[in-house]
């Protein structure tokens, strides 16, 4: 394949009065001999993308460089099409709107941005979409009103699904209901659980095929092309395909046996799940048979509690604020209390709990409960600490109900039984619930194309998981859309590169298949790692794990990078210019390098920023790359990571940062201050901080002196 | 229905105190006056706006989850009620619009309510539409009184000079007026003497407390000058207007005490003027200055009461009071214009209102909202006494400074 290459530079958004462009054309055009190197004051217009098409027609170019904007805008623009390598120079934002113009350290600063990306488009090659006979059909697991509303919502988009349902009926947990939470404007009234017509509806819909009494044997493959087993209560099994699973098998309530310190031994205290069964069967009495005059609900029982669940569920509260309902429908003379710790009612909730508020027979009072302890008469009494009465009080009443939370239902069982090298579960991020990203994804899980969707996703009721449910299909149904085209699925969605192996030197070593964040890799019994593209996000943190560099993408590579760092001028004199190089993670630091430029925040000019698809990525090859050519210091920008991780790829900067506290050993060997070498967590809305970030950083390599191998 | 609980449980040693919610006495306040009580959920607003309330526990939010849980004994006592003057700052700021002003109101009326024996008159007082009953008493007595001394006399006093005393001379008056004072103090002691006892309870002295002499002398300088009411902001121009009506109504007692103490000197001989006095007598200017500023200070209250949110909700217990004091004003300008201009029946007939609205006020002091000036003096001295009020944030101009009362 030809391999022509035309660069082009905008001078346009200052660029023009920020450096001397005709230098700039030099650069290509004598450095890298070029075909074609020209200057359009709006490459951008109408009349700039002209002559780029032209010039792609006449000149028989495959290759371009843009010196212009960051490649976060025009991005449309700027397709050519799939048989173009489209390479941006961010000369705008990395230069012109950031640097002071017609300055040395300027238009060195933008001669290397044309070196480093010129040398890059010229190794990078064409994408090419996998190619997969692609299953269509969902599959939904779990026949509970979110099981059933996710099938209902793809069929409705003209999607088969093949629901399966572990019971005989439909309905899961909502059968228990009583009354549900509302759901309608004004949010104030309770409403029938209306269960039936949901359930009708699934069943007679054409595009749904349920699989009742089954669970699933397992399934193996990837998106578009899952292979699942089902075992079914009669002793037989199924087979079916299908191209992408939304997970909607619920959450079970904690185990209340546990909660001895909350009196659930005693005769009058029982969960709000038995409240509501109790309610349901018409009758709230203690367990002697009489009428429960008043009922204490005891809130984050076994919740926000290091012993027990740590985290808040989130609908207890407003499951109480319900079921005191009850306790004041059975007499005008009944009393309920409420204990709780903070009153958690998520959005519209708020009008339910003003509502419950209003009720004189509702009496709420925030407060600890110390102790509760069974009376002669079988009463209970509740010591409650910390209220807003002001004092220790102490509380009656017939009935004790402990409004308890909920687990994942994957927690002790993988369900999918997924047959993939890391396991057969949903890996878990925080609480036992198998997140992935909850901020930027919140539907994904850590294998791709399988979706969670209702209380197996996170803490939450009837009516969230509703709309979680068809949140969920729809990433199920772009997953199949996507994965019918051969592509990449979030965060680089439409991507169409896919790690490479030259598997002839491959030592068997498994880091790749062990470090991948999302469980794409299978191995064989040798070890040797085997690809499933569709299940691939294009993070390259394979790349980063390879010790022997052998993973490789067609336009992101070790040797990319590598060359990309060694393009770069480093000039001797250490005093008036020393060299840091940036590794930035592109899903927030890149951006917060944009805001940078767009709020005009200055840096130093003797930073050179190579983009990274996730600092999980980071080959340490590359550290010595930069060593070895001057450079003497280098940042590494990417995600929070820990508890509160940001990163898109979950485990991104926490490998970076593994393998960063390597090359301290390496550093100190080679008499070099390991601080020369920093990793900083930096999130898009931090961008404020980056210039104060370099500046100290700057300064530091300032105190250690120039790198001792510069020059040489 | 179960009355409230609040003693301690006796097999807990830690001084734990058994809640029971009072659904009726929840459901009673909320038709008296505080039906937006159920609306807080406790952020502490109105507690941070108050500008009077002690740094220490202070009002109006835990009063607000009392009454939501309808704890009768701790309201009814409440000492913090009454050192709230319903200024309505705390309604103003309040999120929810749960008005802890209102609530703390009726909280008040229904101390007042619940101290005061026989409990029956009381009741009266607070039922919007048994309050005729109280007007009935005093209309009979006095009417009885007059009919007995007119005789035969076919209302002779109507004919010839304008002279009040003509239909209803001193010493009548006096016979009607001085055991209604009486039955007023002594039903007054009963009432405060059961409010002090649940003090002592709920509010027992701490350390920082001021002498009973000292606490008394501060809580008579509060009283006059006003100083809290002044702090107020939403509702600032109510405590001129109380200013005008409590100077008014001092100077229309003194008045009236100055005339009984004439007549006698008179009656013994001494050298001493009965009336009617003629306009520029020194008792006459006192009357109808005191007369004018409680006119202008009822008047400006009635006024907000009736146009402005910011005086806060006024019940019937509130109303009631502000009317006939208003009215009472009215009829004893009314009586003198007609006296002057020698309209007999509407004057005798205006005089015989005056009478029986005056007896109102004195004769039902325990029972309606008269009472305040007892209870609140009360809730002054012994706040002060007792340390409750010792030390408090004053904020001017936005600085907040620390106001020490108490002796050192």
């Amino acid at each position: 394949m030809a391999n022509k290459t035309g660069v082009y530079i905008c001078s346009g958004c200052e660029i023009g009065e920020a450096t001397n462009v005709e230098e700039l054309q030099q650069v290509a055009l004598k450095e890298f001999r070029v075909p074609v190197c020209k200057t359009h004051p709006i490459l951008c217009s109408e009349e700039g993308v002209n002559l780029l098409k032209g010039d792609l027609e006449n000149e028989g170019l495959d290759r371009l460089v843009l010196g212009a904007c960051s490649g976060r805008y025009h991005e449309d623009t700027f397709d050519f099409g799939k048989e173009v390598v489209v390479e941006r120079a961010p000369l705008r934002e990395y230069v012109s709107w950031t640097q002071p113009h017609q300055e040395e350290d300027t238009q060195m600063l933008a001669a290397d941005y044309i070196r480093m990306h010129t040398t890059a488009v010229q190794m990078k090659q064409l994408a090419t979409p996998f190619e997969q006979n692609t299953e269509e059909a969902l599959l939904v697991v779990g026949g509970g009103v979110t099981g059933m509303t996710s099938a209902l919502e793809s069929a409705k988009a003209g999607y088969a699904v093949h629901l399966v349902e572990k019971e005989d009926r439909l309905g899961g947990f909502a059968r228990k209901l009583h009354r549900r939470t509302p759901s309608r404007s004004p949010f104030e009234l309770t409403e029938s659980p209306d269960l039936d017509e949901l359930i009708r509806e699934v069943e007679s819909h054409p595009k749904i095929t349920l699989h009742m009494s089954s669970t699933i044997a397992s399934i193996a493959g990837a998106p578009g092309d899952f292979s699942v087993r089902l075992n079914v209560n009669n002793g037989n099994e199924k087979s079916l395909r299908a191209g992408a699973v939304v997970l909607a098998s619920g959450g079970k309530p904690y185990d209340a046996s546990r909660l001895t310190h909350l009196g659930i031994a005693h005769d009058n205290v029982i969960t709000s799940v038995e409240f509501e069964q109790m309610a349901a069967s018409g009758k709230i009495v203690r367990k002697d048979g009489q009428e429960a005059n008043s009922v204490v609900f005891i809130q984050c029982a076994g919740s926000r509690d290091p012993d027990h669940l740590p985290y808040c569920s989130s609908f207890c509260c407003t499951v109480s604020l319900k079921q005191a309902g009850y306790v004041r429908e059975a007499g005008a003379d009944k009393k309920a209390y409420v204990i709780y710790r903070d009153m958690i009612t998520p959005g519209q909730y708020e009008n339910f709990y003003r509502a419950r508020q209003n009720d004189p027979g509702i009496f709420l009072t925030k407060g600890d409960v110390s102790g509760v302890h069974e009376n002669p008469d079988k009463t209970v009494t509740v010591d409650v600490d910390n209220s807003l009465l002001g004092e220790k009080v102490a509380i009656a009443a017939d009935l004790v109900v402990l409004a308890i939370g909920i687990e994942a239902s994957t927690r002790d069982d993988p369900i999918l039984n997924l047959q993939y090298r890391q396991g057969p579960g949903l890996p878990d991020q925080k609480y036992g619930f198998p997140d992935s990203h909850f901020i930027c994804f919140p539907y994904e899980t850590r294998r791709t194309g399988i979706f969670t969707a209702g209380a197996v996703h996170q803490p939450m009721d009837m009516n969230f998981s509703r709309k979680d449910a068809a949140g969920a299909a729809l990433k199920a149904i772009q997953t199949i859309e996507l994965t019918r085209q051969g592509k990449t699925v979030h965060p680089r969605v439409g991507d169409e590169t896919f790690p490479v192996f030259r598997l002839d030197q491959c030592t068997q070593c498994k880091r790749c298949t062990e470090e991948c964040p999302f469980g794409v890799l299978e191995e064989d019994e040798r070890g040797t790692p085997s690809i499933q593209e569709a299940r691939c996000r294009g993070c390259g943190v394979c790349m980063g794990a390879c010790p022997v560099r052998i993973i490789s993408f067609k336009d992101y590579s070790v040797d990319i990078i590598g060359d990309m760092i060694k393009s770069i001028e480093i000039p001797d004199e250490f005093e008036e210019k020393p060299r840091i190089l940036i590794f930035a993670c592109e899903n927030d630091t890149v951006p917060a390098f944009d805001m940078m430029a767009l709020e005009r925040i200055r840096y130093s000019p003797y930073v050179r920023i190579i983009p990274l698809r996730c600092l999980g990525g980071v080959n340490l090859v590359w550290v010595s790359d930069a060593l070895s050519v001057g450079f003497d210091g280098v940042m590494f920008m990417g995600c929070k990571y820990g508890d509160d991780y940001q990163c898109h790829f979950m485990k991104g900067s926490e490998l970076a940062n593994v393998r960063l506290s390597k090359v301290e050993e390496t550093l100190s060997r080679l008499q070099l201050e390991p601080e020369r070498i920093r990793q900083y967590e930096v999130s898009m809305n931090d961008y404020k901080q980056v210039a104060k970030l370099i500046e100290t950083f700057a300064s530091d390599i300032d105190d250690y002196g120039p790198n001792p191998f510069k020059g040489m | 229905m179960t009355a409230t609980m609040t003693q301690p449980v006796t097999e807990s040693a830690n001084e734990r105190v058994a809640i029971n919610g009072d659904l009726e006495f929840v459901e009673k306040l909320l038709g008296s006056g505080a039906a937006e009580l159920k609306y807080c959920y406790q952020c502490s607003t109105c507690t941070v706006v108050c500008p009077i309330t002690p740094d220490e526990s202070p009002f109006p939010r835990k009063e607000m989850v009392y009454a939501q849980f309808g704890l009768k004994e701790k309201l009814v006592s409440s000492l913090d009620s009454w050192l709230c003057i319903h200024c309505n700052d705390c309604s103003t700021y309040c999120p929810r619009g749960a008005k802890p002003a209102d609530v703390m109101n009726v909280i008040r009326s229904m101390s007042i309510v619940h101290f005061a024996r026989p409990a029956f008159l009381a009741t009266a007082a607070q039922t919007p539409s048994r309050i005729w009953m109280l007007f009935l008493i005093p209309m009979i007595i006095i009417a009885a009184v007059i009919l007995g001394l007119v005789g035969g006399s076919a209302f002779g006093f109507l004919s010839g000079t304008i002279v009040f005393s003509r239909m209803m001379p001193v010493p009548a008056i006096d016979i009607v007026f001085l055991p209604a004072i009486a039955f007023a103090v002594v039903t007054v002691l009963l009432s405060i003497r059961g409010f002090l006892r649940s003090l002592a309870v709920e509010y027992p002295r701490t350390g920082g407390g001021e002498s009973l002499p000292t606490a008394i002398m501060g809580t008579l300088l509060d009283v006059f000058s006003h100083r809290n009411f002044f702090e107020c902001t939403t509702n600032k121009s109510r405590a001129g207007a109380h200013a005008l009506v409590m100077y008014g109504f001092i100077g229309l007692v003194i008045t009236t005490t100055l005339v009984g103490i004439l007549y006698y000197m008179n009656q013994f001989g001494m050298d001493a003027q009965v009336g009617p006095y003629d306009f520029f007598h020194p008792v006459k200017v006192l009357g109808n200055v005191s007369g004018t500023l409680a006119f202008l200070g009822c008047s400006v209250m009635l006024a907000r009461r009736m146009s402005s949110g910011k005086s806060g909700k006024a019940t019937a217990f509130d109303w009631t009071f502000l009317w006939v004091l208003f009215m009472t004003v009215i009829t004893g300008f009314g009586s003198q214009v007609f006296r002057v201009f020698d309209l007999a029946i509407p004057a005798y007939g205006i005089y015989y209102v005056h009478l029986v609205l005056v007896f109102f006020l004195l004769a039902y002091m325990p029972y309606t909202k008269m009472g305040h000036i007892l209870f609140r003096a009360v809730a002054m001295i012994y706040a002060r006494w007792s340390g409750r009020a010792a030390v408090r944030p004053v904020i001017t101009d936005g600085q907040v400074r620390y106001d020490v009362q108490a002796e050192s």
